[in-house]
């Protein structure tokens, strides 16, 4: 799905605010080269033993004047937040403090633009922003209408700009992404066999054996014996051929005829029953490249039906079988044995001569019709509803996802064939898409099939729909995404429109890299192969349940808003209930989660190298089970450096949306590591460069989208999965992620050979296995819990990954490298260095510049340059060294002081009659042992966090009004009444109007407490207005998920105390040091 | 009985004293068959529907037929039935304060149970009285068991 935290918090108007800061104007100075990773090792050195500190730390060299490469520290390095000398940093934050003053926090923050940032009310504001990446950073104002549009903001600036403003949600628009049909009623058939063609076979001998016998009776049609596809599949003509010996000899002397003579039509019917006899006798033929077959008379369906005995099920190539009169019976039948015989061509060419015969309204018609809904075995919609419904209340798996494919394309099929409400040619597409279907056979498919299936079930789909409807319906204007993301509906026979399937169209070619690292437009192969690699893994007993998802070509025209010609490459995944995404489960939903499924999905992730699993990437389905969607991202090509920087927070960090479930810290289920221990990386590899060349043979532009690096990383990854779940004792799949996704580099180069490789996955292991504790609690750390860490950090000089926001490379962002810095006070060291910075030997003279300097002292300059540089790679190797030392003993003090402080804090904001009942919890948890305070205070600090929530969502709800009421008419009287439609939307993102959108900065908090925010007019003319906090993008994402039902609610202008909220609870609210 | 009213008077008659009646021990007919019968009959509903479900060749269908059908409420049964048997056995005024229990739990299982509702009012057209059959009859061994 496009509805990711990270893009959300750009698509959305709030969180585009959080953004903002990383506009140039905003950004940190960066070195020459761009990198800011160089000084991230600077607190390194002090770990494990802060007496050996960086010669770095509180280095306050920023001139600029002579910056150091980030190339030195490579992309995986952690950057420094800023170039601001911790020094800057508060000293009131200091570990033993029980909390900095307000102004002490703002002050910790290192500063942005080489300046330090105005110590305003809103803290957030003011911390290190994010690094942007550099290609899609182009300006404030495109990144600003950028964010507004994409929903894939997880990736900062690595999303094109598709939207405009203009296409902000609307207040009817809701999220469409909870609905969903997996397990809707539907009309449906019944298994594959239920569907399979042999009982067409049979009535279509029956024909012929009618016309011998010329005895009129419709019944022979309703011959429906049941066959099943596979055993057909397998054996062509057994099970074809035994019938047809015994029905032969046996029917032809019992069954009655059925005429179907020449000349009986009229040329208004003629051509449906044609149609139908036709189809009738060739089900069993899967014929996908057209055919043809003439006839001018009845032979041909005589000689087409026994030509089915023997012609195999399967067969592509275009035939043509063109029969004149009887005489061209047995030529016909000779050919049709070993050529399959068209089954819709006919219909069509075949119909002049008919016509001419037709010679009223066929009795038969009706009876066909009723055959076919006989061999069809149509399950009826309230019996399908029924068994929906009860698998659902005794939990019963329900049957795949590609039988319920099958099924409901067929049902479709027989809709449409049995409806006036659709014309001939419908009718005929449709009966062409459900000989598709019916010739993928039953599941499970492999790659081609899957991909042949799903294309006829979303052409049948399509024309379902009215004509003059047919098109696909963007997804709710809330949750647009990056590149348009469309339903693909279905109308079934009573009207009831239902989604079937989440379209999104491949990404033009000009747009950047995607954040996997490949090529534009690649998404849609990736999402095709990570659905291939789910299968893969269900053969190995690991369920994910992830719905089908495949690779179609669409006509442009079908998508509104379309501006490429011809046909458009699209991913359609099927969609099924759901309960709502992840990331806005209560702790409570989170804390119930099968371990089974959570590890089994950890492990699809890894061996995918899943890249973009933030909390609206899995959806809950409606009996607690996962649904992982949009794998867009997957199969990370780790030669890009800033891909593969990514999965440290996308894989083993914040952005992972499945290390805040708390069974995802439990020691790998068995069964799950079994499995996992089962698969043979090396077959991994075949199957998905299989799967990833047909998904390419079938669709020329996704060729080369994805490299063959990128699966044998998948495969390097496999490899060390399955190392990770032969771990005795078994350690949690959380753990593994965390080890893979931060050690990229010493796992995932594609030149490494095995042996180091296998060394290296040992050791990371045997590390991180005696981490899994302080994992689980950073994880699993409230968000106050966790912001108050993501200060400290800042306070250091680091630059922090938060919670919910779009990733950035190199940016701290996984839990042993904070704790590693904490615990050790590792100050960052400034990734430039100052004039000052150099020796006194090496310092320029006065007004002599550094391109004029005498050799002697460039060449000494340039020395001191690389010492520096090489220092701080090491520090940086002495960071990474500390994370993997870091255990519990060593997390643990840091957690819960960080973790007392919040409590502190979140005391003040809950209703005062629960106070004191909490307070009674901190004090009983206070005289307890240590170890299980770290764990008591972090489920206290997540109690409080909740209750502060309510009681702040309480309040706001009491004040919107009056906030809105004051913009508006602050606008008005601003603007002299003529700015008709002056309003914010809620995260401000402007709907409508002349105001076009405001800075994204909340300015300042005016003495006499009111806000003003800047705005601007129509011709991008600033002014400001004075009003109520706005709406600002939290980085909380339960205050996310709470304004996002607040807009579904009301899509109206909604202002934010959150904000205040927020800095009460992150900033001057904390007690003031004593 | 009819002995017993005899001695009764024997003693009266030839002793001239009344031997003291001692309150009668509650009487209470078996519990199990009221129960058997009717779980009978709903099993016999239930096979049907699983006849019906299985006839329709449907494969989501068929995932609810092979979980069977005939487990649903097998833990209040085997409750139910645990205390029945002891209450027959025993007949103990505990055995019966437990098949009380034992009965309350089916109830709400009936009452609650949103397989019993979906059971009830299948689109199949098979019958499976599942709380007017077994509730009735829990009616009525509370009303002998209370």
């Amino acid at each position: 799905m496009s509805d990711k935290p990270g893009r959300d918090t750009r698509g959305r108007p709030g969180l585009g605010t959080a953004r903002q800061p990383r506009q140039p104007a905003q950004q940190q100075p960066q070195p020459d080269d761009g990198s800011q990773s160089t000084g991230s090792a600077s607190g390194a050195q002090s770990p494990p033993r802060p007496a050996t500190g960086p010669a770095l730390r509180g280095t306050n060299v920023n001139t600029g004047s002579s910056s150091i490469g980030p190339s030195s520290t490579g992309p995986s390095s952690t950057g420094p937040s800023s170039t601001v000398p911790s020094s800057t940093g508060p000293s009131s934050t200091g570990p033993s403090s029980t909390g900095p003053s307000s102004s002490g926090f703002r002050a910790a923050r290192p500063v942005q633009g080489g300046k330090p940032q105005p110590s305003v009310a809103f803290s957030t504001r003011n911390r290190p922003q994010p690094q942007p990446q550099p290609q899609n950073q182009t300006s404030a104002d495109a990144a600003s209408s950028t964010s507004l549009a994409e929903d894939d903001g997880d990736d900062a600036g690595q999303t094109t700009t598709t939207t405009t403003t203009t296409t902000v949600p609307q207040p009817t628009a809701k999220p469409a992404q909870t609905d969903g049909i997996a397990t809707r009623p539907r009309t449906g058939l019944g298994p594959g066999r239920a569907a399979n063609p042999i009982p067409m076979m049979a009535r279509g001998r029956a024909q012929a054996r009618d016309r011998r016998e010329d005895e009129a009776a419709s019944d022979a049609h309703v011959e429906t014996k049941d066959v099943d596809l596979d055993t057909l599949v397998r054996n062509p003509g057994s099970e074809a051929d035994d019938e047809s010996d015994t029905s032969s000899e046996s029917s032809e002397a019992k069954q009655p005829a059925t005429k179907v003579p020449s000349g009986r039509q009229q040329p208004d019917d003629s051509t449906t029953t044609t149609t139908t006899a036709t189809t009738t006798t060739t089900t069993p033929i899967n014929t996908q490249a057209p055919t043809q077959s003439i006839s001018t008379d009845d032979s041909t369906t005589t000689t087409t039906t026994a030509s089915t005995s023997t012609t195999p099920i399967d067969t592509r190539a275009p035939t043509r079988s063109i029969s004149t009169d009887d005489s061209t019976t047995t030529t016909t039948i000779a050919s049709t044995t070993s050529t399959p015989i068209d089954t819709q061509a006919p219909t069509q060419s075949s119909s002049t001569s008919t016509e001419a015969k037709s010679t009223g309204p066929d009795p038969r018609r009706a009876a066909f019709q009723q055959q076919r809904r006989v061999a069809a075995k149509v399950l009826a919609p309230d019996k399908r509803a029924w068994g929906n419904d009860l698998a659902k209340v005794l939990n019963l798996p329900m049957p795949s996802s590609q039988t319920r494919l099958l099924n409901e394309g067929l049902a479709t099929a027989g809709q449409i064939a049995g409806s006036n409400a659709y014309s001939q040619q419908d009718k005929q597409a449709a009966s062409q898409h459900e000989q598709a279907l019916r010739a993928a056979g039953n599941p499970p498919w492999g790659a081609d099939m899957a991909m042949q299936a799903a294309d006829a079930k979303v052409q049948l789909d399509l024309l379902s729909i009215p004509p003059n409807n047919r098109k696909l319906s963007p997804l709710g204007a809330d949750l647009k995404g990056v590149n348009k993301t469309f339903w693909i509906e279905n109308i079934d026979a009573g009207g009831t429109k239902t989604k079937a399937f989440l379209c999104k169209p491949a990404s033009e070619s000009g747009a950047e890299t995607m954040p996997s690292g490949g090529k534009p437009g690649g998404e849609v192969a990736r999402e095709a192969l990570a659905g291939r690699a789910a299968q893969f893994l269900l053969g190995k007993g690991l369920d994910i349940g992830m719905p089908e998802t495949h690779v179609v070509k669409l006509s442009g025209g079908l998508l509104p808003g379309n501006a490429r010609a011809g046909e458009v490459t699209c991913s359609v995944q099927q969609f099924g209930d759901s309960a709502g995404q992840i990331g806005t489960q209560s702790r409570a939903v989170k804390g119930q989660i099968d371990a089974k499924k959570v590890a089994a999905l950890g492990v699809f992730d890894m061996m995918t190298l899943a890249n973009d699993r933030h909390g609206g990437n899995i959806l809950l389905g409606p009996n607690g089970e996962l649904i992982p969607i949009d794998h867009g991202e997957n199969f990370t090509e780790t030669t890009d450096p800033t891909a593969a920087a990514r999965l440290k927070t996308t894989l083993g960090g914040v952005g992972n949306a499945l290390l805040a479930i708390p069974s995802a810290h439990d020691p790998m289920p068995k069964e799950v590591a079994a499995a996992a221990a089962s698969v043979n990386p090396g077959e991994l590899h075949e199957t998905l460069t299989a799967d990833r060349d047909a998904v390419a043979a079938r669709h020329g532009d996704m060729k080369g989208m994805i490299s063959d690096a990128a699966i044998i990383s998948a495969e390097r990854a496999g490899q060390f999965t399955k190392l990770a779940a032969k771990m005795k004792p078994p350690i949690s799949v959380a753990a593994a992620q965390v080890a893979l996704g931060t050690h990229v580099k010493e796992l995932l180069d594609p030149t490494l050979e095995y042996g180091a490789f296998s060394a290296n996955a040992q050791s990371i292991l045997a590390a991180v296995a005696k981490q899994q504790g302080a994992i689980k609690e950073v994880c699993l750390s409230s968000n106050t819990d966790y912001e108050l860490l993501c200060q400290e950090v800042e306070q250091l000089g680091w630059r922090v990954q938060r919670r919910g926001e779009p990733t950035v490379p190199d940016l701290v962002s996984d839990p042993m490298t904070m704790m590693a810095i904490l615990a050790n006070q590792a100050k960052a060291p400034p990734i430039s260095l100052k004039a000052s910075d150099y020796p006194k030997e090496l310092q320029l003279p006065q007004g002599m510049r550094a391109a004029n300097a005498p050799p002697e002292l460039k060449q000494g300059r340039r020395d001191f340059e690389a010492q520096f540089k090489a220092m701080c790679e090491a520090n940086l190797q002495a960071v990474e060294q500390a994370r993997d030392s870091v255990d519990e003993q060593a997390a643990n003090p840091v957690l819960l002081r960080t973790r007392k402080r919040a409590v502190t804090a979140l005391l003040l904001l809950i209703p005062a009659n629960q106070q004191q009942a909490m307070q009674a919890r901190a004090t009983q948890l206070d005289t307890g042992p240590a170890d299980a305070a770290v764990a008591g205070y972090r489920d206290l600090s997540a109690d409080l966090t909740d209750l502060a929530l309510a009681e702040q969502q309480r309040r706001f709800r009491a004040v919107e009004q009056p906030c809105r009421l004051d913009l508006f008419s602050r606008c008005d009287e601003l603007k002299g009444g003529a700015v008709p439609n002056c309003y914010y939307d809620a995260f401000n993102e402007l709907t409508a109007g002349n105001v076009l959108k405001g800075e994204r900065e909340i300015v300042r908090l005016e003495a006499s407490g009111s806000t003003v925010a800047t705005v601007r007019d129509g011709i991008w003319k600033k002014f400001s207005v004075e009003a109520t906090v706005f709406a600002i993008p939290g980085n909380d994402p339960d205050l996310v998920a709470f304004l996002d039902n607040l807009k579904q609610q009301d899509l109206s202008v909604v202002f934010g105390h959150y904000t205040k909220l927020r800095d009460r609870i992150y900033g001057g609210a904390f007690p003031k040091k004593t | 009985m009819a002995d017993e009213a005899a001695q009764r008077a024997w003693i009266k008659r030839v002793l001239g004293t009344e031997f003291p009646v001692r309150a009668a021990a509650k009487r209470v007919p078996p519990l199990m068959p009221i129960w058997r019968d009717a779980k009978e009959a709903v099993d016999a509903g239930i096979g049907k529907l699983q006849d019906a479900l299985r006839a329709e060749d449907d494969e989501d269908l068929q995932v609810i037929v092979d979980f069977g059908l005939f487990g649903i409420g097998k833990q209040e049964n085997v409750r139910l039935m645990a205390a029945l048997l002891d209450a027959d056995k025993a007949g103990t005024a505990g055995a019966l304060a437990k098949v009380v229990d034992a009965v309350e739990d089916y109830q709400a299982f009936l009452e609650a149970s949103p397989v019993v509702a979906l059971l009830e009012r299948n689109p199949f057209g098979v019958t499976v009285p599942m709380r007017k059959t077994l509730g009735g009859a829990l009616a009525e061994i509370v009303r002998h068991a209370a």
